[in-house]
């Protein structure tokens, strides 16, 4: 493990452990990066081997979001019918892992009564729906073309003899003593409930099948291609691409990706991710008190996720989707009541519109309300918090629990005594320091931030001092504020290593594992020789070992 | 009827407002309903009404001293926590001196492993996934206590159990109790209106409409049986149980579409924003409501009321409490003012409890006790002391002599620290589920007597 091997075997560093899985990859992972970066040194790492190694490939339950975006690309319903299922649930910073994606009662019945809603939405236009027309087709003959058509696109590869068969009787079972329409509704309910459409199985071409791993299908690719860029079904492009199985090589996969992340349907997925690593996703489950900040309505904390997602559309669409432009650009988007936390006048509106900020306060996503309100307390600042966002989400870095028994005690909010001198006692308690001192001394350079984000220089009554200190990483030392703090991120080598896992851990829907140590290296370096484009490093991804293979499944 | 909300609001597009309902499982059918329909029906041999589990859960430990009653036995006075239990006193078994023992192992933070262990008595499985959580940890690794009860007498109401939450919020390991097996958490309900959709939603439609939809959604869930059953052939390990899993909920689906139950006057409810804490108090009334309203109406024997979720930082405005909650738990013992917030903050919550046992206690049953006196509640915490995260004396009140199984009236201190695992057998032989180990066999040797 790396930690054990750096010259400044802090006690900090000690404590410090890599998630067992993760961190045999991250180890081995590093040994191929010291020192390299250069842009000649693209292409396949060293650490691949002769044979694809394509890690785990767990089975994929689409998740709320790719169940809501899968309906709008299906049926053009736009109503999030996902938003009534239980949220999907969470292992980790993603809520696409797939081995927590579970179905339970609730779910199914909600499974049920959206696709109940759907149908019947559907079936009132039914020239819409319908790819012919019974009266002229006939009846049973519409219905199967029906079954075909639609089913190639709600399975997103041509149905089996089966699956048409199993089908056509439904229809026939829920025409019989009703109408054509009941029986239409029927298949509907059914595909929108059934495993084909609720899962990504795959099979894999079972014929090339060597040393237990086989290359996906062109199909199967259309899927991960479509679910991984646009969190949702393949388009028509992608589906031709699959009928003339044009979409195995990485060159036809990396066209269809570069296109793809053209599509505005890109964005919404993009914004994903983000949100979710950046863990503004979980802003709205955060109360704060009403007499300490006033201003934190519900409308405030949805306009401040909003600014991050608009951000992120900016540096990811319209900018140039460097990772230094994501933590240091001085701009934001902010409409009225923004505007006014962030204490700019002269915006009005509910609309966001694109700000110049104060380059000496604010800079890049870092130091966005959004995440200083998450990782904020109801009624102060979160150091511990804040450090502990940065080690996890942009070192991926794992602090460990604390230990048994010990007496917890943060401080408490005293008129006069600043947050930071509040916290000192946990660098002068031994007890504390071990792994505070891993979190509290980064969190302090976001001190000029308030619970919810708002920029102070005074913190009950006291000035603030945002001076921090990074130990046990590749950046090692002391800056002056989360403006200093992000400049210094973008230099580091663990940072931009980290930022490709934790895109890997949300490709996959799973974290890490020894055999990732290709794909992830050479992911590394693809993203390093592209001067950390993010969006180059999402194309890396789809030419890895783990996007194009899979383990062959164990037959029963 | 539809449970599409707008997110926002959690305002249903679709909801009538209801005087009485016919059970969905009825589809429209006969809707001959009276208040006096309150009473379950055809439950049960004649006089003797069944025994039901209701499971309540709140967060971050308590103040022990401010806890505990005095006395001992059956003379004991409510200490100030839990003094809005008064009137029912005689109804009440409080426990004092359960350790979760399974808690000093297995991956997780304290509060992971609290909410976790509770009710499976067992650890939890190692995370596959780093970030935001620490040392990784995944979900419990075993059923928990009400699934093992639902599993047995759950099977012959329309639910085998339902699962409340007041703002949960999250769907982590730190915010799941309930399990129908290891892996395999299960989500509360968190939204009013639907779960009133879901538990007393019913129809208007014509009998021969109601029978054609009957059809379809059998023929439609038999397909999706059939397509999932494809797919447990072609997958393995924990693919495989996944869709199993899935199969199951989709069998208690079918079963929920035939289930005829008594019809009943269900609850009022009126759509309420899940995304402002000043009306945490009233989305916990109002799942109290449904909740008892369920039992009331046969509609499941086992229940669970989940508040927000393990180490929840909430502030608690209708108490002008601005701190959150979880950050409070954590102040040192000397700390008065937090101490006395904390204690606001639990006789809060043990006045919430008080108003779920007081439903219960008015609702009559066949024999002329109550609901209450045949439910077992079961108020637990995933700490004890909040601020050491210590798992051992675990804050445990009980209500409700489940038939006559369980002796209350009594505050019981065990001289010796009782294995938590003990425990839930315990709560499970009073049910009439005759196991003798629970959990992780490691930390079980028996039940503690609560007879």
């Amino acid at each position: 493990m790396r930690w054990y091997r750096r010259a400044n075997p802090a006690l900090a560093s000690a404590l410090l452990v890599s998630a067992a899985l993760g961190g045999a990859a991250f180890g081995v992972g590093c040994v191929g990066n010291i020192g390299d970066g250069d842009a000649t040194d693209q292409g396949k790492s060293p650490l691949c081997k002769a044979t694809p190694q394509p890690g785990e490939a767990p089975l994929r339950r689409l998740t709320r979001y790719e169940y809501d975006n899968t309906l709008r690309d299906l049926l053009g319903d736009v109503t999030a019918p996902g938003e009534a299922f239980p949220p999907d649930q969470k292992i980790g910073a993603f809520s696409n892992t797939a081995t927590a994606l579970t179905v339970p009662p609730l779910l199914a019945q909600g499974y049920e009564s959206a696709a109940e809603e759907l149908a019947k939405t559907a079936l009132a236009n039914p020239s819409k729906l319908l790819p012919c027309d019974p009266a002229v087709a006939g009846e049973d003959a519409c219905a199967q073309q029906f079954i075909a058509t639609f089913g190639k696109k709600a399975f997103r590869r041509p149905l089996t003899d089966d699956e048409k068969t199993g089908l056509f009787t439904l229809y026939q079972t829920n025409r019989a003593g009703a109408d054509f329409t009941n029986g239409i509704q029927a298949v509907v309910e059914a595909f929108l409930q059934s495993a084909p459409f609720l899962y990504r199985a795959e099979d894999g071409v079972v014929s090339k099948i060597n040393a237990g791993v086989v290359p996906l299908s062109s199909y199967e690719m259309a899927s991960r291609l479509s679910y991984f860029i646009w969190g949702s079904m393949p388009d028509d492009s992608l589906f031709a691409a699959a009928d003339s199985d044009a979409l195995t090589t990485p060159e036809q996969i990396a066209t269809q990706a570069r296109r793809m992340l053209q599509d505005p349907k890109a964005k919404p997925a993009v914004e994903e991710f983000y949100s979710e690593w950046l863990e503004v996703a979980t802003l709205g489950g955060v109360a704060k008190d009403a007499a300490t900040y006033p201003d934190f309505t519900p409308s405030l904390r949805s306009s401040m996720q909003a600014e991050t997602k608009a951000f992120v559309d900016w540096v990811m669409f319209d900018g140039d989707g460097r990772l230094e432009t994501m933590l240091t650009a001085p701009v934001s988007f902010l409409n009225a009541e923004l505007a006014h936390a962030y204490g700019i006048a002269g915006i009005t509106g509910t609309a966001l519109q694109m700000v110049q900020l104060d380059p000496k306060t604010r800079a890049g996503v870092l130091t966005q309300p959004s995440i200083l309100a998450t990782l904020g307390k109801p009624d102060r600042s979160s150091p511990v918090l804040r450090g502990r966002f940065i080690r996890e989400q942009l070192f991926c870095q794992t602090i460990p629990n604390p230990p048994p028994a010990l007496v917890i005690v943060p401080p408490k909010v005293t008129p006069g005594v600043s947050t930071r001198e509040a916290f000192s006692a946990h660098s002068s308690d031994p007890a504390c320091s071990g792994c505070h001192s891993l979190m509290d001394p980064i969190g302090f350079g976001f001190e000029s931030y308030d619970g919810m984000g708002e920029y102070r220089t005074v913190d009950q009554g006291r000035p603030v001092d945002s001076s921090g200190k990074l130990d046990v990483t590749d950046i090692d030392g002391q800056f002056d504020g989360a403006v200093d703090l992000a400049g210094k991120l973008t230099q580091s080598q663990e940072v931009r290593d980290c930022v490709v896992t934790q895109w890997f851990r949300f490709a996959f829907g799973r974290g890490e594992t020894p055999e990732d140590a290709c794909s992830l290296d050479t992911t590394k370096r693809v993203f390093s020789s592209s001067n950390h484009d993010m969006r180059e490093l999402m194309v890396a991804l789809t030419q890895t070992d783990a996007f194009r293979y899979r383990p062959a499944q164990v037959q029963p | 009827m539809s449970s599409k909300t707008d997110p926002k609001t959690s305002s249903p597009k679709n909801v009538s407002s209801w005087g009485t309902v016919s059970r969905r499982g009825l589809l429209g059918g006969a809707a001959a309903l009276a208040a006096s329909a309150l009473l379950p029906q055809g439950v049960g041999a004649a006089n003797t009404p069944p025994k039901r589990l209701i499971v309540v859960f709140t967060p971050n430990g308590t103040i022990y001293d401010r806890w505990a009653p005095q006395g001992a036995g059956a003379t004991f006075t409510l200490s100030p926590i839990l003094s809005p239990l008064a009137p029912y006193q005689k109804k009440l078994l409080i426990l004092d001196g359960v350790r979760v023992n399974s808690a000093s192992n297995g991956p997780g933070d304290d509060h992971m492993k609290g909410i976790g262990h509770m009710l499976t008595g067992t650890e939890l499985l190692p995370g596959t996934t780093q970030g935001g959580a620490g040392t990784p940890a995944g979900f419990a690794g075993g059923i928990s206590i009400d699934q093992r009860i639902a599993a047995d007498i759950g099977q012959t109401t329309r639910f085998p159990s339902l699962e409340f939450g007041v703002m949960v919020q999250n769907s982590d390991v730190w915010s799941r109790m309930v399990y129908a097996g290891s892996d395999q958490p299960l989500p509360p309900m968190e939204d009013p209106m639907m779960a009133f959709a879901r538990i007393f939603g019913g129809s208007n439609l014509s009998v021969a409409e109601a029978a054609k939809l009957l059809k379809r959604r059998q023929s439609v869930l038999d397909y999706t049986q059939s397509s999932l059953g494809t797919l447990a052939t072609r997958v393995s390990g924990a693919d495989k149980n996944r869709v199993l899993q899935h199969q199951d909920s989709v069998r208690q689906i079918e079963k929920q579409l035939v289930a005829q139950t008594a019809a009943c006057t269900p609850p009022m409810v009126n759509p309420i924003a899940l995304d402002d804490i000043n009306n945490y108090p009233a989305v916990g009334k109002v799942q109290m409501d449904m909740l008892a309203a369920s039992l009331a109406c046969d509609q499941t024997r086992v229940a669970s009321l989940q508040w927000s979720h393990s180490v929840s930082d909430i502030p608690m405005p209708w108490l002008g409490i601005g701190t959150g909650h979880h950050t409070l738990s954590h102040k040192d013992d000397t700390d008065t003012a937090s101490q006395d917030q904390l204690v606001q903050i639990d006789t809060w919550y043990a006045e919430q409890f008080a108003y779920l046992l007081g439903k219960l206690d008015a609702i009559p049953e066949s024999d002329g006790s109550t609901l209450l006196d045949n439910c077992c509640v079961l108020w637990v915490n995933e700490l004890a002391k909040g601020n050491i995260h210590s798992h051992e004396p675990l804050p445990i009140v009980m209500a409700g002599g489940c038939g006559g199984a369980i002796k209350t009236g009594l505050y019981t201190k065990f001289a010796t620290e009782q294995k938590h695992n003990n425990l839930l057998v315990a709560i499970a032989n009073a049910m009439g589920v005759g196991i003798t180990t629970f959990g992780n066999p490691a930390y079980c040797d028996g039940a503690i007597a609560i007879g």
